[in-house]
């Protein structure tokens, strides 16, 4: 026992020892960890240093513009870079006018510079560039340029404007106390113009940069701002000064204010909604602006002027000069649109935008597509013109040639416009899908010919499908009245040329015969307008070659009635039978067909059969039994073209005179014909090739006519008594009777006697054989 | 225009008997037949080759109602006043061009049956022909000095070359040796063989003495001895009228349907290549069975194309001299000319005995058309017999007035053609023929 307690001793002894033991090197660890975090902090803020604003002092000096400052032709080197042209604050110490860091302007020569890399851009405008803080290949980039004689025209805007900013401070803020500022103001001036001259900012640095240019220029020598020309593009919720200068002055004049005013206007209101097509196709939103701005409101708007004077704020490029100091103040009042007018013009404007949504769309999917077919299906239709790029006016001018070829004339039927390959459309519109055009995209190619003055089959908007690689299309020319979607007639008309179409292909190409029919029929046709017609024939022109089968056939027929229809269907036969022939490969055909009107197939037979005896469905198939009252009461037996007559039942009998008087002759040739058979006996006794003795009767051998001596005796026999008389001559009786009804048949035209049981002998017939 | 001639009191009867029980007539059609002189025409130059020893061949093409039936019937009284003998039957169900179940064998008995002479134009002419042959024979041996079986032997050499002709060749030997002997057994015995009734070989043996009998296969070339055979009785021709074609087409089973279609097409090869001597085809059939390309002739590919070769009528033109001859459906005109030839007929042929005048068939015609539609052009049968039972009651009550009676008269729908019940023949499945096998 007692061992046992000794043991449980031991064991509690080692697993307090290692308790122990792992709490300790616990510690140790994490004192080890914490040294190695604060090492690496450390590390990282060196590291970082190089590129950090140094923390300020607040009990330094601010620093010295003027020491600082380099004036034109005080030649500099720094970091190797020999500049000349000064302008530009170079030093180690100059705060910012805010006296919160250092000017972004100036040019410290310790810092490092790299060389030329690709790293040299110059950072987010947003968060405002300095020279301190840019990447030293960017300093070095920024240098080389200075040093080039600011002329390079593809240098990074950044530049630009880090340049900038310390003409900006110079000009404006170093000028109120430094009489030498304000001597350089013109040399300043003369540069910034240089520049904007040089360089073209995008929007809306130039706007900015001009009222620099503005601001200098009223603020020192106290110029006129000139204002004649609506400025060019803005920020949004600011305008230029010239801008609001020269609206205030055609308020003071009352003058309307025109378009190209109005739309700056709307576009940098705060109010407006400026939204994607705005910005991806300005050009083509002010020109359609400017079209339903003259439309609506003619030649201008009149602004009133407000109570107040028109106060012009300065924006400084800087972002470390204090925003939004009122720099001056204007005689003029300033302009305010009335509140209604304003409202109403937002709209208006949202409405251009809305306007050009689609082309926007289309241009956003792909920029470069801008002036070509595609997108300028999408556009206003009175803005298509305006908007064409070279390939747009290449394929009208190609279009406009090929819809001209009318091919006509005595020998061939009149075929409207000219076949072209598809391909060619496929050029000037490149589509989304490879194999050919969506549905959408031909309808606005076929929207964009019609614009132009032409057609082209097949025409999506009236059935046709959309064009495919290596199809082929017929360009017409087109009346511009011509309607834009097909009228049920016009397509009831189609779908029947679709169906001939196929008919006439059936056994290879459509023969010149069954073209001049369907042609005709086209012609003839009293429920199509004469563009319909036109359209028909370029329809039936596109068919003869592409013959596009029944795909979506059935679709379409769904509108279409019975009566209808039928009418296809008979319609169908004459085309068929046009050659003069219905081969069973059109029959196969037509069974088809027939199936697709929802006709009963079986009657493909009964109609082929009327029209191959007398070629009209009048005397069509019989009909008889309940399934056919249908039929009857659909006038099924109308002629395509006409007006359905109403069902046999309800028509009465109407003799045609002329037909029962040609029936007649007719029948008077036939029963002639018939007659002289009949009673034709002319030709000589059936042959029985014993030769005939002297004393034969009435063509008979001499058994036969001894025979029929005794025959002839008495007028009736009992059939055992002839028997007997026929085996008494040697003869068969039934061959005999046979020989002597022959004969008697060549002579008088009927038997002598019946073949019965009791032969009994006719006496006429007797008489005359006996003759 | 009209014909004086009298017509005979029995042809009379007869026509009417015919028409008011509703079926064409056998005999004096000429009186009846309205329009369709360039059809007959045609047919009676065919008429006229297979009577000089040519052979013909005529798809006769209407719908139901058309007047197939009275046409066919027409030619045949044609080629039988021609004296070339006709033989008509109907296919069915049960009566095939080519079948392995005795189907042939039965049109065969059937056309036998239905062989017809001018003496005896309703049929049951074998006996007449064979003896005639006989006769013939016996005249000439008794010219000659032989005995006649000598010249039957001789006259038999002719048939036994081709094929089953010497088989034939016995059985009408057989006949005359019968008739020698006063056997009569034997006799009607050898008329039966002729009539297609043996259907075995030991029957044919224990009562002839031959080894064969006429049977499926042997259908058509016995048709061409036949046609031979007759010409040696001194008649100049055989012309076979089938009628209800379309039976072939409703023939469910394709490989007995095409087989059909093979014999039709070896007939009409003979014909066109005057292989067959003296015979004459006519086929009796609607527009579906001559075009449905899936069954129908059209669909057997070689007969397709020799029969697809005529184009047809276009703006009065007509061309009547292809295989096939279409018969235009009947108009309002015809039936007025119709009408017109029936009370001719009634009257016996004499003008002044007509019961009813001019107006009195376009009044007629105006009933029907209230009663059942245009159906009383497209389908006469039921026109017809209305028509003739008017007459008849005109007749038989001078007192009475034709329109009083019109409206009185009865026009009964005709219920098209009856859907003969389509032997369904067990179809095979299509690949049971060493569907597994296993060595």
């Amino acid at each position: 026992m007692t061992e046992y307690w000794i043991l449980a001793v031991v064991f509690l002894f080692l697993f307090l020892l290692w308790v122990l033991y792992r709490s300790v090197r616990k510690k140790i660890g994490e004192s080890r960890s914490r040294s190695y975090r604060r090492k690496k902090k450390e590390a990282e803020r060196i590291s970082r240093d190089g590129q950090k604003d140094v923390v300020i002092d607040v009990q330094e000096p601010p620093g010295d513009p003027e020491e600082c400052w380099t004036p034109r032709g005080r030649e500099i080197s720094i970091r190797g870079h020999t500049i000349s042209g000064g302008l530009i604050y170079v030093g180690e110490h100059l705060w910012n006018l805010h006296n919160r860091g250092v000017e972004p302007a100036l040019i410290d020569p310790a810092l490092p510079i790299a060389p030329h890399s690709k790293r040299n851009k110059m950072g987010s405008f947003k968060r405002g560039l300095s020279y301190r803080r840019i990447s030293p290949a960017a300093r070095a980039a920024y240098l080389k340029w200075l040093a080039g004689g600011r002329r390079d025209p593809s240098i990074d805007p950044g530049c630009l404007f880090l340049f900038l900013y310390g003409l900006e401070r110079r000009a404006l803020f170093d000028a109120i106390t430094s009489g030498a500022a304000r001597s350089q103001i013109p040399e300043i001036v003369r540069e910034i113009k240089r520049l904007l001259h040089l360089h073209h900012f995008h929007d809306p640095f130039e706007s900015r940069v001009q009222d620099l240019l503005d601001a200098l220029q009223a603020a020192w020598p106290k110029k006129r701002i000139h204002s004649n020309e609506p400025p060019r593009g803005g920020y949004q919720g600011f305008y230029s000064w010239r801008f609001e200068f020269g609206l205030g002055r055609m308020v003071a004049g009352n003058k309307p204010i025109p378009v190209d005013w109005i739309l700056p206007w709307v576009m940098l209101h705060p109010d407006a909604r400026i939204r994607v097509p705005a910005k991806r196709c300005p050009e083509e939103l002010g020109a359609l602006f400017a079209k339903r701005f003259q439309e609506t409101f003619g030649d201008g708007v009149r602004f009133k002027a407000s109570k107040s004077r028109l106060r012009l704020r300065y924006r400084p490029l800087n972002p470390t000069i204090d925003y939004d100091r009122i720099l001056f103040k204007s005689n003029l009042y300033e302009p305010l649109a009335p509140k209604g007018l304003a409202t109403r013009l937002f709209d208006f404007f949202d409405r251009c935008q809305t306007e050009l949504d689609p082309y926007s769309r289309a241009l956003g999917k792909n920029p470069g597509a801008r002036g070509s077919l595609s997108a300028l299906a999408l556009l206003p239709e009175d803005m298509i013109e305006s908007c064409m790029n070279r390939e747009a006016v290449n394929f009208r001018a190609w279009a406009l040639e090929k819809s001209k070829k009318e091919t006509a004339g005595a020998e061939k039927p009149e075929e409207p416009g000219a076949l072209v390959e598809v391909d060619r459309f496929f050029i000037a519109w490149p589509t989304k899908e490879k194999g050919g055009f969506l549905a959408p995209e031909a309808m606005g190619l076929a929207r964009l010919l019609e614009r132009w003055g032409m057609g082209v089959e097949p025409d999506p908007r009236f059935g046709g499908p959309p064009f495919k690689v290596g199809g082929k299309a017929v360009l017409f020319e087109l009346p511009g009245n011509a309607s834009t979607e097909p009228a049920p007639e016009y397509a009831a008309a189609a779908i029947l040329m679709r169906l001939s179409v196929m008919i006439a292909a059936a056994n290879g190409d459509a023969s010149k015969a069954e073209r001049a029919y369907l042609n005709n029929h086209v012609q003839s046709d009293l429920s199509l307008s004469k563009e319909e017609k036109r359209r028909l024939l370029a329809h039936l022109r596109w068919l003869l070659a592409a013959n596009p089968g029944l795909h979506g056939v059935k679709k379409r027929l769904r509108g279409v009635s019975e009566a209808d229809r039928r009418d296809m269907g008979w319609f169908l036969i004459t085309a068929a039978g046009v050659d003069g022939d219905i081969r069973p490969d059109e029959i196969k055909l037509l069974v088809k067909l027939y199936r697709t009107l929802d006709l009963d197939p079986d009657e493909v037979y009964s109609h082929i059969h009327a029209f191959s005896t007398d070629g009209s469905p009048e005397n069509g198939p019989a009909a008889t039994g309940p399934s056919d009252e249908n039929r009857e009461a659909n006038g099924a037996s109308a002629r395509p073209g006409e007006a359905p007559v109403p069902g046999g039942v309800e028509r009465g009998v109407s003799l045609d005179m002329e037909g029962v008087r040609r029936k007649m002759e007719e029948t008077a040739k036939v029963s002639a014909v018939l007659e002289n058979i009949f009673t034709e006996d002319t030709e000589p006794p059936v042959a029985i090739s014993s030769p005939a003795p002297d004393e034969t009767l009435a063509g008979l051998d001499a058994s036969h006519t001894a025979m029929f001596r005794e025959l002839a005796k008495r007028p009736s026999w009992t059939r055992e008594e002839f028997e007997t008389l026929a085996l008494q001559f040697h003869l068969p009786p039934d061959g005999a009777l046979e020989n002597i009804n022959e004969a008697a048949w060549d002579i008088s035209d009927e038997p002598l006697c019946e073949d019965d049981d009791c032969i009994e002998l006719d006496p006429d017939v007797l008489k005359e054989m006996l003759k | 225009m009209r014909k004086n001639k009298k017509i005979r009191p029995k042809m009379r009867d007869a026509i009417l008997q015919s028409l008011r029980a509703g079926v064409v007539p056998r005999q004096g059609l000429q009186h009846i037949q309205v329009g369709r002189a360039g059809e007959v025409e045609a047919l009676l130059s065919e008429i006229e080759r297979i009577a000089d020893g040519g052979s013909a061949i005529r798809f006769v093409i209407g719908e139901y109602g058309a007047g197939k039936t009275f046409f066919l019937n027409l030619i045949r009284s044609i080629a039988l006043e021609k004296k070339i003998i006709t033989a008509h039957a109907d296919l069915t169900p049960n009566r095939r061009l080519q079948a392995s179940g005795g189907q042939a064998r039965t049109l065969y008995a059937e056309l036998m049956r239905n062989l017809a002479t001018r003496t005896k134009p309703d049929g049951g002419a074998l006996p007449g022909v064979v003896e005639r042959f006989a006769t013939s024979a016996l005249g000439e041996a008794g010219a000659r000095g032989v005995s006649p079986e000598t010249v039957i032997g001789e006259r038999m050499d002719h048939l036994s070359e081709m094929v089953g002709g010497y088989n034939f060749a016995t059985v009408i030997t057989a006949y005359w040796r019968g008739h020698d002997t006063g056997n009569d057994q034997l006799k009607s015995d050898a008329v039966r063989w002729l009539r297609g009734e043996f259907s075995t070989k030991t029957d044919a043996r224990k009562a002839l003495g031959v080894r064969g009998f006429i049977d499926d296969k042997s259908f058509y070339d016995h048709l061409k001895l036949m046609a031979r055979f007759v010409r040696l009785a001194g008649y100049n021709g055989f012309m076979v009228c089938l009628d209800e074609m379309v039976n072939l087409y409703k023939i469910q089973h394709t490989r007995s349907r095409n087989s059909n279609y093979e014999q039709i097409l070896r007939i009409l090869n003979d014909s066109l290549q005057g292989a067959s001597e003296g015979l004459g085809f006519l086929m009796g059939g609607t527009p579906v069975f001559l075009m449905d390309t899936r069954r129908g002739l059209y669909s057997y590919e070689a007969l397709q194309s020799r029969l697809a070769q005529n184009t047809f009528a276009r703006e009065g033109l007509v061309d009547l001299s292809g295989p096939v001859l279409r018969l235009a459906n009947l108009t309002p005109e015809d039936m007025y000319v119709l009408l017109d030839k029936l009370r001719h007929v009634y009257a016996a042929g004499d003008e002044t005995a007509y019961l009813v005048p001019d107006e009195g068939l376009t009044a007629f015609m105006e009933h029907c058309n209230k009663r059942i539609g245009d159906s009383y052009f497209r389908t006469p049968r039921t026109t017809i017999k209305s028509f003739v039972d008017l007459l008849s009651i005109l007749d038989q009550n001078p007192d009475a007035t034709w329109q009083e009676l019109i409206g009185q008269t009865r026009v009964e729908k005709d219920p098209g053609p009856v859907e003969e019940l389509v032997e369904n023949e067990k179809t095979p499945p299509e690949n049971d023929e060493l569907a597994s096998f296993r060595l």
